[in-house]
């Protein structure tokens, strides 16, 4: 996949645990875990509004683009 | 889930009232108790071509069996309440690939008796129901295979639904 969700970073960083973000933030740990594991489709703006607003971090802390084809 | 089952159970009926008819057609026919030289009198032996036009006939008339029976599994399918598995789709897919078959070749074995009867100078032009059933079975067959991509399609958004946090 060509985003990357660096989640588990952020929340490290932050001494977080997923079971205490996913309870900020009001998501199941289930589908906290989809979202950690890059297994997510798609993000909503209010779900990654909420885990900037809970992790005090940008997008860009969260979600890095990397290029897929190998030249 | 009423109509589900109604509908289970009338395409079961067509397809067991179909069964037998096809079963005494290969049993008149094909085996040869009763030909049809001897039972239809009034009309004239029948030659290659009518042969021919018998046995597409009849071929039809199995891939249309065929696609009935697809349409008895799709049933089968909906009546578990999982509409959006890959053999639902499969199958719609194969019933309206054979309802489609089917009216393709009746109207072609139409058009091609149209073109024998202009040969033998008995060209009748007459509104009939000749050419509405065929032309119902590929509407129909083309209505199964839009539902399988329809379902296809759902089911893809159902999976990214599904995976959206």
């Amino acid at each position: 996949m060509a985003i990357i969700i660096n989640l588990d970073v952020m929340l490290a960083k932050r001494k977080m645990r997923s079971k205490e973000l996913a309870s900020l933030i009001g998501i199941t740990t289930a589908n906290l875990s989809v979202l950690k594991s890059g297994k997510a489709k798609a993000i909503r703006f209010s779900t990654l509004a909420a885990i900037c607003e809970a992790l005090e971090c940008q997008p860009g802390d969260l979600l890095e683009f990397v290029c897929d084809s190998t030249e | 889930m009423k109509k589900i089952t109604l509908l289970k159970s009338l395409v079961d009926i067509l397809y067991f009232l179909h069964f037998l008819g096809l079963i005494a057609i290969l049993f008149f026919i094909t085996i040869g108790i009763i030909s049809p030289n001897e039972t239809a009198t009034s009309l004239p032996p029948l030659n290659s071509f009518h042969w021919t036009i018998i046995l597409i006939g009849l071929f039809a008339y199995i891939v249309f069996m065929m696609g009935l029976n697809y349409l008895r599994k799709v049933s089968r399918l909906l009546a578990t309440n999982d509409f959006f598995s890959m053999e639902i789709i499969k199958q719609f897919k194969n019933t309206g690939n054979h309802f489609l078959a089917t009216g393709i070749i009746t109207t072609a074995l139409l058009l091609a008796n149209g073109v024998n009867h202009l040969f033998n100078g008995k060209l009748i032009f007459s509104y009939d129901l000749t050419f509405i059933i065929p032309m119902f079975l590929m509407i129909i067959g083309l209505f199964f295979l839009i539902q399988s991509k329809s379902i296809r399609l759902a089911k893809s958004y159902k999976e990214e639904n599904e995976l959206t946090v």
